[in-house]
């Protein structure tokens, strides 16, 4: 988009930030979509009642997680509607307003890729001790 | 790190990026882990040669992946000894040095993630295809 080079730094450094962002969220969400064809439909049945259970509970704790995900990518977009539109009006973007829902968002992401990591460490750990029972 | 104000505020947002650049990278090694073993356990029960070399394509990408994310991780260690020997005053404070290492490693980083998701895409694509047809798999 050539209109961005009529940001700020700091305006554009936002604009980077949050598509970089973007493109994590939509990265993640293949690999969601991967965990859960792998919980359903490979480990399901074939587990005992307590590993099921397990499984059940981090399948519910990944569907939370896709819930936030698309909240803060609807969040997202809005910023860089906002900063795209900025671009093209070649107006002042340095907006207290505009710094404000970066660092909201940067605390969203932060929040967001913590909880998703402790989930898909406990699904490798329940996964990853099913497979090695299979194994032996 | 003891005295992080005696940094200016750009060695202390390296810093902070290398840290969090550093837990990146830890969690890459819980998952490319688990990755080898899914990998294995469709490797015992596979009939197909063609799937078969597919899954072992993946394997070689994700052991490459382990050597660079480990010299990357070296490299990270580095900075941010460097930037905490600089923050208790035992080495003078080289913001141009910082900033060229920071730089270097921002590429290495923004690489080796690219890389990994291109990994992980052919990975989720074969177990995808593999999960679906079970006539790939050996009766076990």
């Amino acid at each position: 988009m050539e209109t961005l080079s009529k940001l700020s730094a700091r305006a554009l450094e936002y604009y980077i930030t949050s598509r970089r962002w973007k493109s994590d969220l939509y990265f993640s969400n293949l690999e969601i979509t991967f965990l859960n064809r792998l919980l359903d439909e490979h480990f399901h049945e074939l587990v005992d009642a307590g590993i099921k259970a397990r499984l059940k509970e981090l399948g519910k704790r990944l569907s939370d997680v896709v819930s936030e995900e698309q909240q803060i990518k609807e969040l997202l977009e809005q910023q860089i509607e906002k900063l795209e539109q900025l671009a093209k009006d070649g107006s002042d973007e340095h907006t207290e307003e505009l710094a404000g829902k970066q660092a909201h968002l940067e605390y969203l992401m932060m929040d967001w890729i913590h909880e998703y990591r402790v989930i898909k460490e406990e699904l490798f750990l329940v996964l990853g001790g099913y497979l090695d029972t299979r194994r032996l | 790190m003891k005295a992080p104000a005696n940094l200016s505020s750009k060695s202390l947002q390296y810093y902070v990026d290398a840290k969090h650049w550093t837990s990146d990278l830890e969690f890459f090694k819980i998952e490319t882990a688990f990755f080898h073993r899914l990998l294995d356990d469709y490797f015992i029960r596979l009939t197909s040669p063609y799937f078969i070399e597919k899954l072992k394509g993946i394997e070689a990408k994700l052991l490459k992946f382990e050597e660079v994310r480990h010299q990357t991780d070296k490299l990270l260690t580095e900075q941010i000894m460097h930037v905490e020997l600089t923050a208790e005053d035992a080495l003078p404070e080289d913001l141009e040095r910082i900033e060229n290492k920071q730089m270097k490693l921002g590429e290495l980083m923004t690489t080796l993630i690219k890389d990994y998701r291109e990994t992980k895409k052919e990975l989720f694509d074969i177990v995808e295809k593999v999960m679906k047809d079970e006539s790939l798999f050996n009766d076990i």
